[in-house]
């Protein structure tokens, strides 16, 4: 037994071009699902720069159902550029103390790359189904590799540039049907070059077909192996139940009272004396993290409408406070950008009927262009922040 | 070129600091970190990547030279999607009160898929061979 060497493999179709190529799809779709990411993690602390406001009403739906789309559809992507590039691990290392150096820094910048690649992928890929087989928390240990990866990706862009720019020169070989190198009858019938790269392409456009039905609703038939069809009490999926949130029992108090704290000046309210207020019914998309989305029609109060009751300006940031005991996000900050809008509800009703209690009952928040974990639910206190 | 690569370069070194920052920020996560990015590569260049050698050379050997391509290109097509499409397919995830996640019949839905490129594939298989004992029994 010994170790194979690079020309063992015989593959005709692996080669710089075809890892060339598929490194750009690659490059694209990572860049995209990085770029989307990013945008989600900063919608939950928004720093003063970003534009993130209740405008555009779908757009958070767009970005986040764009992440996991495309997450999705690198794994094929990857899988076939490591597929391409997998002899090249059994590149002996060069003789010279320099070369060699730089040979292991390139092996190991390489090793980041594919570890922090691949984690993404698969954190990303156990998250939708909400399955943490491991002790870190997901979305820090999500964003933080995230950097390492797209880091790593430009390096390796700037390491292989010049191999890049040559293996999209247009071909001169004599094999002009540019299906790779190897001509030799014992390759014969072996797939080519162009075959190996539409079959990467065409395995990533079917799993994302067979998967995006959950962010996009006309897909929904035909995405058999979509996490969610959409379906749901009043029509609407859910991320946490009432009884996992340890909400039930003050959800269903009869004696609940919402309370809205401007500094001194507070106001309770039942049930029943919020559906007494003017009520306002907006069409809203709801959109998790997790890439599943749907729209639906929210009936309730304006939250600017409640801060007028205690004197609070439309623009104020509003802290709610949930009444669930478990879990995160059981407070979730309400920038001004967003109460100022008047399509921003605590809402009473889904669809024309008081909330289910999985979606929120008594109250809860529905407010545009926001993340699902944001609209908080079972909500006990709006409390206007100095 | 020298500049591009350097304007590549620098700020993929910057983010990867800044990655590297964020991960030292929750130590307490970081073994788990670790062992998951490395166990991943371990999976894939111990496992996943010699099992598509071998499997490759085996049938490469086997299969007719007239079918060879498009039969190993769709193998890997199905394995492709399947991988891709496997956290619905692990039975993993998923809350026991929540019936709005995992709403599909998943093994159904590959059990299908696979059977029509099972079947894709035995029409590839028998017409390579089909075709290669015509070309080697007739009179030259």
């Amino acid at each position: 037994m010994r170790l194979p060497r690079v020309e063992d493999f015989e593959a005709r179709a692996r080669g710089p071009r075809l890892t060339a190529r598929v490194g750009t799809w690659l490059g694209v779709a990572f860049g995209v699902c990085f770029l989307t990411g990013m945008w989600s993690h900063l919608q939950y602390d928004p720093p003063a720069w970003a534009p993130i406001g209740p405008r555009p009403t779908s757009l958070y739906r767009w970005t986040q159902g764009l992440h996991v789309a495309t997450g999705i559809a690198c794994v094929p992507l990857l899988l076939v550029k490591l597929w391409s590039v997998f002899p090249r691990l059994f590149a002996r290392p060069p003789a010279g103390l320099r070369r060699l150096a730089l040979h292991a820094l390139e092996r190991w910048s390489i090793a980041v790359l594919v570890a922090s690649a691949l984690f993404q992928l698969v954190t990303g890929l156990l998250n939708v189904v909400q399955w943490y087989p491991w002790s870190f928390s997901f979305r820090p240990a999500h964003e933080a590799v995230a950097w390492v990866a797209i880091g790593s990706i430009l390096v390796h862009v700037a390491v292989k540039l010049p191999v890049v720019r040559q293996t999209f020169a247009p071909e001169d070989t004599e094999d002009g049907d540019g299906d790779g190198d190897g001509t030799g009858a014992e390759r014969a019938g072996a797939p080519g070059r162009r075959a190996v790269l539409a079959t990467a392409l065409g395995a990533s456009a079917v799993a994302t077909v067979l998967t995006v039905g959950q962010s996009v609703p006309w897909l929904r038939r035909v995405s058999v192996l979509a996490v969610r069809d959409g379906t749901g009490p009043q029509g609407l999926p859910i991320n946490r139940t009432a009884r996992a949130a340890g909400a039930v029992d003050a959800a269903t108090d009869a004696d609940f009272r919402l309370e809205v704290v401007h500094g001194d000046r507070r106001v309770t309210l039942s049930r029943a004396e919020l559906a007494a207020l003017p009520q306002r019914t907006h069409r809203l998309p709801i959109a998790c993290v997790e890439g599943w989305s749907r729209s639906a029609t929210w009936t309730g109060v304006a939250v600017r409408d409640l801060l007028e009751l205690v004197g609070a300006p439309a623009a104020s940031t509003v802290r709610v406070t949930s009444m669930q005991t478990r879990g995160a996000f059981a407070r979730s900050e309400l920038p001004a950008v967003f109460v100022e809008d008047h399509r921003t509800l605590l809402a009473l009703e889904l669809e024309g009927e008081p909330l289910d209690l999985d979606h929120g009952f008594p109250c809860r928040i529905i407010a545009p262009n926001r993340p699902g974990v944001l609209q908080t639910k079972w909500v006990r206190t709006l409390e206007v922040r100095a | 070129m020298r500049t591009a690569r350097l304007l590549l370069a620098l700020p993929g070194v910057a983010a990867i600091v800044w990655g590297v920052l964020l991960l030292l920020d929750r130590p307490d996560g970081l073994v788990s970190v670790l062992v998951w990015a490395g166990g991943a590569v371990l999976v894939h260049d111990l496992v996943v990547a010699p099992l598509t050698v071998v499997v490759g050379l085996g049938l490469g050997r086997l299969l007719p030279p007239a079918t060879r391509a498009p039969t190993l290109l769709l193998l890997a097509g199905w394995a492709l999607v399947t991988v891709a499409v496997s956290a619905v397919l692990s039975g993993q995830g998923g809350k026991p009160d929540n019936p709005t996640l995992l709403t599909g019949h998943y093994g159904l839905a590959w059990g299908v898929l696979s059977l029509l490129v099972a079947v894709a594939l035995a029409v590839l298989v028998v017409t390579g061979v089909r075709r290669e004992r015509r070309r080697t029994s007739a009179p030259s």
